[in-house]
């Protein structure tokens, strides 16, 4: 089946993207095919690649961005929600005169129509909120 | 059809839990995650439920990692992340229960 994962909390206020890995690992495990990823609201601060945790933690940016690179997952930060969190992309950092950016490669800036055409093309979506 | 009902909210949670038993049809299954596993201590609550559906699943590492005991209720079933992929595809729909 193919499925889409949104995700709308945050690592360390929130358990959502440890949950939302767990579920894909075992849903890619089972054979499924994880049509997209997406980041809102809160979810976006986990497509922040300056995040450092503790090395003696579970570095959950890591163990994303390991996950979507291995396995070609197509993972899309919404464009509205992360610019208003601080987390934007080269492009949107020189549109607005910015001197850095900080989304990790592995995620993509896009609008909220990515989620509206993954749940058309997909089977299922499964949701990880705070 | 049917509906996968996934919860994360505590039962403190008291609207959400009201409005997620009172649309629970017969088919339909239910699993807690994340705080939602807290509810396996709330015996009215699990009752409530399973005047409804025959079963609760509740994930087992949520339910453990909180220092829940196992369920001694059988019909709260504790489960794994496979089983939940595998529940979301048995059901034609998922809601997910969420802040």
């Amino acid at each position: 089946m193919k499925l889409v994962i949104l995700i709308t909390g945050s690592p360390y206020s929130s358990q959502a993207p440890y949950s939302a890995l767990q579920y894909c690992k075992a849903a890619i495990a089972a054979g499924h095919e994880i049509y997209r990823v997406f980041l809102y609201q809160d979810g976006i601060q986990l497509s922040n690649r300056l995040a450092t945790p503790p090395q003696d933690e579970i570095n959950i940016f890591n163990e994303w961005t390991d996950f979507i690179e291995a396995n070609s997952i197509d993972a899309v930060t919404c464009i509205a929600a992360a610019a208003r969190r601080g987390v934007i992309d080269q492009n949107e950092a020189e549109r607005h005169n910015k001197d850095s950016y900080n989304i990790h490669s592995a995620f993509e800036l896009s609008g909220l129509g990515q989620l509206v055409e993954a749940n058309i093309q997909a089977d299922r979506l499964i949701t990880f909120g705070a | 059809m049917s509906t996968l009902h996934s919860i994360n909210l505590p039962p403190s949670s008291k609207s959400d839990w009201e409005t997620l038993i009172n649309g629970l049809n017969d088919t339909d299954d239910v699993i807690l995650i994340e705080d939602a596993c807290y509810a396996t201590t709330d015996l009215s609550l699990v009752n409530r439920i399973l005047e409804r559906i025959p079963q609760i699943y509740t994930l087992e590492s949520d339910t453990l990692s909180r220092g829940l005991e196992p369920p001694l209720n059988k019909q709260v079933i504790l489960c794994n992340y496979e089983m939940f992929v595998q529940l979301s595809c048995e059901h034609t729909k998922v809601i997910s229960w969420t802040r």
